[in-house]
Protein backbone atom coordinates (compact mmCIF):
# COMPACT_ATOMS: atom_id res chain seq x y z
CA UNK A 1 0.00 0.00 0.00
CA UNK A 2 1.69 3.35 -0.65
CA UNK A 3 1.66 6.73 1.03
CA UNK A 4 -1.05 7.89 -1.26
CA UNK A 5 -3.53 4.70 -0.65
CA UNK A 6 -6.92 5.87 -0.79
CA UNK A 7 -8.57 7.19 2.02
CA UNK A 8 -11.56 4.62 2.06
CA UNK A 9 -9.19 1.85 0.94
CA UNK A 10 -6.75 2.35 3.93
CA UNK A 11 -9.68 2.73 6.05
CA UNK A 12 -11.56 -0.94 4.59
CA UNK A 13 -8.10 -2.19 5.05
CA UNK A 14 -7.96 -1.82 8.63
CA UNK A 15 -11.43 -2.74 9.19
CA UNK A 16 -11.06 -5.97 7.58
CA UNK A 17 -7.58 -6.93 8.98
CA UNK A 18 -8.79 -6.05 12.37
CA UNK A 19 -11.62 -7.60 12.52
CA UNK A 20 -9.55 -11.11 10.85
CA UNK A 21 -7.04 -10.50 13.52
CA UNK A 22 -9.79 -10.30 16.23
CA UNK A 23 -11.61 -13.64 15.53
CA UNK A 24 -7.92 -15.47 14.94
CA UNK A 25 -7.11 -14.02 18.41
CA UNK A 26 -10.13 -15.15 20.49
CA UNK A 27 -9.74 -18.84 18.42
CA UNK A 28 -6.18 -19.06 19.57
CA UNK A 29 -6.77 -17.76 23.18
CA UNK A 30 -9.45 -20.68 23.18
CA UNK A 31 -7.70 -22.89 21.90
CA UNK A 32 -4.58 -21.98 24.92
CA UNK A 33 -6.56 -22.23 26.96
CA UNK A 34 -8.73 -25.36 27.07
CA UNK A 35 -6.29 -27.42 25.88
CA UNK A 36 -5.07 -30.21 28.60
CA UNK A 37 -1.12 -29.97 28.35
CA UNK A 38 0.00 -28.16 25.46
CA UNK A 39 3.41 -29.69 24.19
CA UNK A 40 5.90 -28.86 21.61
CA UNK A 41 4.18 -31.85 19.71
CA UNK A 42 1.28 -31.10 19.89
CA UNK A 43 1.99 -27.33 18.81
CA UNK A 44 3.27 -28.44 15.94
CA UNK A 45 0.82 -30.98 15.40
CA UNK A 46 -1.69 -27.95 15.61
CA UNK A 47 0.23 -25.23 13.29
CA UNK A 48 1.27 -27.96 10.68
CA UNK A 49 -2.65 -27.92 10.36
CA UNK A 50 -3.19 -26.13 6.78
CA UNK A 51 -5.63 -24.04 7.82
CA UNK A 52 -4.16 -22.93 10.87
CA UNK A 53 -1.01 -22.74 8.38
CA UNK A 54 -2.71 -20.37 6.28
CA UNK A 55 -4.45 -18.66 9.10
CA UNK A 56 -1.08 -17.66 10.51
CA UNK A 57 0.51 -16.56 7.27
CA UNK A 58 -2.70 -14.64 6.67
CA UNK A 59 -2.37 -13.02 10.44
CA UNK A 60 1.00 -11.95 9.73
CA UNK A 61 0.58 -10.22 6.32
CA UNK A 62 -2.78 -8.37 8.04
CA UNK A 63 -0.32 -7.48 10.95
CA UNK A 64 1.50 -5.78 9.00
CA UNK A 65 -0.98 -4.01 6.71
CA UNK A 66 -3.20 -3.16 10.08
CA UNK A 67 0.05 -1.54 11.53
CA UNK A 68 0.68 0.22 8.41
CA UNK A 69 -2.43 1.72 8.41
CA UNK A 70 -2.90 2.88 11.74
CA UNK A 71 1.18 4.18 11.97
CA UNK A 72 0.40 6.40 8.54
CA UNK A 73 -2.69 7.64 10.09
CA UNK A 74 -0.81 8.86 13.49
CA UNK A 75 2.01 10.54 11.22
CA UNK A 76 -0.47 12.45 9.04
CA UNK A 77 -2.05 13.89 12.27
CA UNK A 78 1.39 14.47 14.24
CA UNK A 79 4.38 15.01 11.89
CA UNK A 80 3.30 17.96 10.10
CA UNK A 81 7.24 18.77 7.89
CA UNK A 82 6.34 17.41 4.59
CA UNK A 83 10.28 15.54 4.60
CA UNK A 84 10.38 14.49 8.26
CA UNK A 85 6.96 12.60 7.05
CA UNK A 86 8.05 10.72 4.11
CA UNK A 87 11.34 10.02 6.32
CA UNK A 88 9.08 8.59 9.13
CA UNK A 89 6.79 6.79 6.94
CA UNK A 90 9.81 5.17 4.97
CA UNK A 91 11.29 3.80 8.35
CA UNK A 92 7.84 2.76 9.75
CA UNK A 93 7.43 0.57 6.15
CA UNK A 94 11.10 -0.66 5.70
CA UNK A 95 10.44 -2.00 9.71
CA UNK A 96 6.96 -3.54 8.55
CA UNK A 97 8.59 -4.89 6.17
CA UNK A 98 11.47 -6.43 7.66
CA UNK A 99 9.34 -7.62 10.83
CA UNK A 100 7.32 -9.24 8.70
CA UNK A 101 9.58 -11.04 6.35
CA UNK A 102 11.52 -12.11 9.71
CA UNK A 103 8.13 -13.32 11.06
CA UNK A 104 6.81 -15.42 7.52
CA UNK A 105 10.36 -16.78 7.61
CA UNK A 106 10.43 -18.18 11.16
CA UNK A 107 7.15 -19.09 10.35
CA UNK A 108 7.94 -21.18 7.34
CA UNK A 109 11.10 -22.81 8.87
CA UNK A 110 8.94 -24.41 11.44
CA UNK A 111 6.41 -25.61 8.60
CA UNK A 112 9.23 -27.27 7.05
CA UNK A 113 10.48 -29.18 10.43
CA UNK A 114 7.37 -30.12 10.36
CA UNK A 115 7.38 -31.48 6.85
CA UNK A 116 10.74 -33.31 7.33
CA UNK B 1 -18.20 36.12 39.96
CA UNK B 2 -15.08 36.14 39.09
CA UNK B 3 -13.85 35.89 35.29
CA UNK B 4 -10.18 35.20 33.54
CA UNK B 5 -10.48 36.11 29.89
CA UNK B 6 -7.76 35.88 26.71
CA UNK B 7 -6.79 39.20 26.21
CA UNK B 8 -4.99 39.92 22.96
CA UNK B 9 -3.95 43.01 20.84
CA UNK B 10 -1.89 42.92 17.85
CA UNK B 11 -1.69 46.63 18.11
CA UNK B 12 -0.20 47.03 21.34
CA UNK B 13 0.58 43.17 22.86
CA UNK B 14 3.31 41.39 21.81
CA UNK B 15 2.05 38.51 23.32
CA UNK B 16 -1.34 37.50 24.81
CA UNK B 17 -2.34 37.67 28.85
CA UNK B 18 -5.43 36.52 31.29
CA UNK B 19 -7.33 39.42 32.45
CA UNK B 20 -9.20 38.79 35.81
CA UNK B 21 -12.69 40.39 36.15
CA UNK B 22 -15.13 40.59 38.91
CA UNK B 23 -18.57 40.99 38.60
CA UNK B 24 -20.98 41.68 41.47
CA UNK B 25 -24.55 41.01 41.54
CA UNK B 26 -25.60 38.64 38.77
CA UNK B 27 -28.83 37.38 38.94
CA UNK B 28 -29.53 33.29 38.57
CA UNK B 29 -29.81 32.30 34.68
CA UNK B 30 -27.56 34.89 33.47
CA UNK B 31 -26.10 33.90 30.12
CA UNK B 32 -22.66 34.33 29.50
CA UNK B 33 -22.86 36.49 27.21
CA UNK B 34 -25.20 39.06 28.92
CA UNK B 35 -22.36 38.94 31.76
CA UNK B 36 -19.70 39.69 28.93
CA UNK B 37 -21.69 42.45 27.93
CA UNK B 38 -21.71 43.78 31.45
CA UNK B 39 -17.87 43.29 31.94
CA UNK B 40 -17.37 45.64 28.57
CA UNK B 41 -20.12 48.34 29.93
CA UNK B 42 -18.87 48.52 32.94
CA UNK B 43 -15.99 47.75 33.66
CA UNK B 44 -13.32 47.02 30.16
CA UNK B 45 -15.02 48.81 27.21
CA UNK B 46 -11.43 47.98 25.05
CA UNK B 47 -12.99 43.74 25.53
CA UNK B 48 -13.69 42.35 22.57
CA UNK B 49 -15.68 39.13 21.19
CA UNK B 50 -18.34 38.46 18.30
CA UNK B 51 -21.98 38.55 19.13
CA UNK B 52 -25.58 39.11 17.85
CA UNK B 53 -28.64 37.69 18.52
CA UNK B 54 -28.42 36.18 21.82
CA UNK B 55 -30.29 33.20 22.16
CA UNK B 56 -28.67 30.46 19.79
CA UNK B 57 -29.66 31.19 16.27
CA UNK B 58 -26.72 33.16 14.79
CA UNK B 59 -23.73 31.59 16.35
CA UNK B 60 -21.65 34.14 16.31
CA UNK B 61 -20.67 34.21 20.02
CA UNK B 62 -18.53 30.47 20.06
CA UNK B 63 -15.63 30.46 22.31
CA UNK B 64 -14.33 28.53 24.46
CA UNK B 65 -15.31 28.15 28.31
CA UNK B 66 -14.01 26.28 31.60
CA UNK B 67 -11.72 24.43 28.48
CA UNK B 68 -15.21 23.49 26.31
CA UNK B 69 -16.51 24.88 22.81
CA UNK B 70 -19.47 26.34 23.39
CA UNK B 71 -22.18 29.63 23.14
CA UNK B 72 -22.02 32.41 25.32
CA UNK B 73 -25.50 33.24 24.95
CA UNK B 74 -27.38 29.61 25.50
CA UNK B 75 -24.42 28.97 28.61
CA UNK B 76 -25.82 29.94 32.10
CA UNK B 77 -23.56 31.23 34.15
CA UNK B 78 -25.26 29.36 36.70
CA UNK B 79 -23.52 26.26 36.26
CA UNK B 80 -20.12 27.32 35.62
CA UNK B 81 -16.90 26.38 38.20
CA UNK B 82 -15.22 30.20 39.12
CA UNK B 83 -12.98 32.20 38.29
CA UNK B 84 -15.20 31.04 34.71
CA UNK B 85 -11.87 30.75 32.34
CA UNK B 86 -13.05 32.12 28.84
CA UNK B 87 -10.35 31.75 25.43
CA UNK B 88 -11.32 32.09 21.70
CA UNK B 89 -11.79 29.12 19.88
CA UNK B 90 -8.67 27.08 19.82
CA UNK B 91 -6.38 26.44 16.46
CA UNK B 92 -7.77 29.46 15.01
CA UNK B 93 -5.85 32.60 14.02
CA UNK B 94 -7.13 34.95 17.12
CA UNK B 95 -7.82 38.68 15.56
CA UNK B 96 -7.94 40.06 18.86
CA UNK B 97 -9.49 39.04 22.42
CA UNK B 98 -12.31 36.75 21.59
CA UNK B 99 -12.61 37.48 18.22
CA UNK B 100 -10.50 34.62 15.53
CA UNK B 101 -10.42 34.71 12.16
CA UNK B 102 -12.60 32.12 10.26
CA UNK B 103 -11.58 32.26 6.89
CA UNK B 104 -10.09 28.74 7.44
CA UNK B 105 -13.41 27.43 8.78
CA UNK B 106 -15.25 28.77 5.76
CA UNK B 107 -12.90 27.81 3.04
CA UNK B 108 -13.39 24.19 4.44
CA UNK B 109 -17.41 24.97 4.51
CA UNK B 110 -17.41 26.56 0.69
CA UNK B 111 -15.13 23.13 -0.13
CA UNK B 112 -18.21 20.49 0.02
CA UNK B 113 -20.67 22.87 -2.02
CA UNK B 114 -23.14 23.47 0.41
CA UNK B 115 -25.83 23.53 -2.18
CA UNK B 116 -28.15 21.62 -4.82
CA UNK B 117 -26.46 20.47 -7.49
CA UNK B 118 -29.04 19.51 -9.71
CA UNK B 119 -28.74 18.67 -13.38
CA UNK B 120 -32.13 17.96 -14.37
CA UNK B 121 -34.49 20.58 -16.20
CA UNK B 122 -35.39 22.69 -13.12
CA UNK B 123 -39.11 22.06 -11.79
CA UNK B 124 -41.29 24.85 -12.86
CA UNK B 125 -42.99 25.01 -9.25
CA UNK B 126 -41.09 23.68 -6.66
CA UNK B 127 -38.57 20.52 -6.03
CA UNK B 128 -40.87 17.96 -4.28
CA UNK B 129 -40.13 15.23 -1.48
CA UNK B 130 -41.88 12.61 0.40
CA UNK B 131 -42.07 12.87 4.22
CA UNK B 132 -39.53 10.36 4.49
CA UNK B 133 -36.97 11.68 2.43
CA UNK B 134 -37.47 15.45 4.45
CA UNK B 135 -37.02 13.55 7.59
CA UNK B 136 -33.67 12.92 6.56
CA UNK B 137 -32.31 15.95 6.53
CA UNK B 138 -33.51 16.43 10.26
CA UNK B 139 -30.31 16.82 12.73
CA UNK B 140 -28.02 18.22 9.62
CA UNK B 141 -29.70 21.26 8.15
CA UNK B 142 -30.10 23.00 11.76
CA UNK B 143 -26.02 23.60 11.58
CA UNK B 144 -25.30 27.33 12.35
CA UNK B 145 -22.01 27.50 11.44
CA UNK B 146 -21.07 28.46 14.42
CA UNK B 147 -17.18 26.50 14.82
CA UNK B 148 -17.35 24.81 18.24
CA UNK B 149 -17.16 21.55 16.62
CA UNK B 150 -14.48 21.89 13.86
CA UNK B 151 -12.05 24.06 16.86
CA UNK B 152 -13.11 21.30 19.25
CA UNK B 153 -11.54 18.10 16.58
CA UNK B 154 -7.89 17.57 17.13
CA UNK B 155 -7.75 16.46 13.20
CA UNK B 156 -8.94 19.58 12.57
CA UNK B 157 -6.21 21.43 14.88
CA UNK B 158 -3.43 19.02 13.30
CA UNK B 159 -4.37 19.09 9.35
CA UNK B 160 -6.82 22.51 9.33
CA UNK B 161 -6.06 23.14 5.57
CA UNK B 162 -6.39 19.39 4.33
CA UNK B 163 -8.91 18.02 6.80
CA UNK B 164 -12.60 19.71 5.91
CA UNK B 165 -13.46 19.13 9.25
CA UNK B 166 -17.06 18.13 11.71
CA UNK B 167 -19.25 21.05 10.13
CA UNK B 168 -17.98 21.28 6.45
CA UNK B 169 -18.64 17.31 7.04
CA UNK B 170 -22.03 17.16 8.61
CA UNK B 171 -23.17 19.36 5.47
CA UNK B 172 -21.86 17.37 3.09
CA UNK B 173 -23.78 14.52 4.30
CA UNK B 174 -26.48 16.50 4.47
CA UNK B 175 -26.73 17.43 0.57
CA UNK B 176 -25.53 13.64 -0.11
CA UNK B 177 -28.43 12.50 2.16
CA UNK B 178 -30.31 15.15 0.07
CA UNK B 179 -33.19 13.10 -2.30
CA UNK B 180 -32.92 16.52 -4.56
CA UNK B 181 -29.34 16.59 -5.22
CA UNK B 182 -28.10 14.61 -8.07
CA UNK B 183 -24.33 15.20 -7.30
CA UNK B 184 -23.54 12.18 -4.92
CA UNK B 185 -20.21 10.93 -7.13
CA UNK B 186 -19.26 14.18 -7.47
CA UNK B 187 -19.23 14.84 -3.96
CA UNK B 188 -18.24 11.60 -3.00
CA UNK B 189 -14.85 11.64 -5.34
CA UNK B 190 -13.78 14.85 -4.56
CA UNK B 191 -13.65 13.47 -0.87
CA UNK B 192 -11.62 10.94 -1.37
CA UNK B 193 -7.78 10.50 -0.41
CA UNK B 194 -6.21 10.41 2.87
CA UNK B 195 -6.89 14.07 4.50
CA UNK B 196 -10.78 15.33 3.39
CA UNK B 197 -12.72 12.74 5.09
CA UNK B 198 -10.58 10.18 6.62
CA UNK B 199 -8.74 12.49 9.20
CA UNK B 200 -11.80 11.84 10.96
CA UNK B 201 -11.13 9.32 13.79
CA UNK B 202 -14.35 9.30 15.44
CA UNK B 203 -12.90 11.27 18.56
CA UNK B 204 -16.35 13.03 18.86
CA UNK B 205 -15.24 15.91 20.66
CA UNK B 206 -17.38 17.45 18.11
CA UNK B 207 -20.72 15.80 19.38
CA UNK B 208 -20.17 16.72 22.53
CA UNK B 209 -19.86 20.25 22.51
CA UNK B 210 -22.34 21.11 19.59
CA UNK B 211 -24.29 23.56 20.90
CA UNK B 212 -27.36 22.56 18.45
CA UNK B 213 -27.07 18.73 19.65
CA UNK B 214 -26.16 17.66 16.29
CA UNK B 215 -23.95 14.89 15.47
CA UNK B 216 -21.12 15.16 12.74
CA UNK B 217 -19.61 11.57 13.86
CA UNK B 218 -22.92 10.09 12.42
CA UNK B 219 -22.56 12.23 9.40
CA UNK B 220 -19.41 11.42 9.12
CA UNK B 221 -20.03 7.61 9.27
CA UNK B 222 -22.78 7.92 6.93
CA UNK B 223 -20.79 9.44 4.65
CA UNK B 224 -18.16 6.58 4.44
CA UNK B 225 -21.08 3.58 4.73
CA UNK B 226 -22.02 5.01 1.56
CA UNK B 227 -18.67 5.60 -0.08
CA UNK B 228 -18.13 1.79 0.76
CA UNK B 229 -21.81 1.18 -0.78
CA UNK B 230 -20.59 3.20 -4.04
CA UNK B 231 -17.80 0.77 -4.30
CA UNK B 232 -18.92 -2.44 -4.48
Amino acid sequence: MSYQAKGLQAWLYQRLTGAFMALYIVYFIWVISFSESMTYTLWLEWFSHPLMNTATGLFIIHLAVHAWVGMRDIVLDYVSNDSLRLLTLACISFFLIIISLGMLRIFFSLALTIQA
Amino acid sequence: MLFTIYRFNPETDETPYMQEYDLSEIKPGTMLRDALLRIKNEQDESLSFRHSCGEGVCGSDGMNINGTNGLACVTSVDGLKQPIIIRPLPGMPVIRDLVIDMTQFYTQYRAVKPWLIVKDPIPEVEFKQTPEQRDKLDGLYECILCGCCSTACPSFWWNPVKFRGPAALLQSWRFLADSRDQATAERLEELEGPYKLYRCHSIMNCVDVCPKNLNPTKAIGHIKKLMLKNML
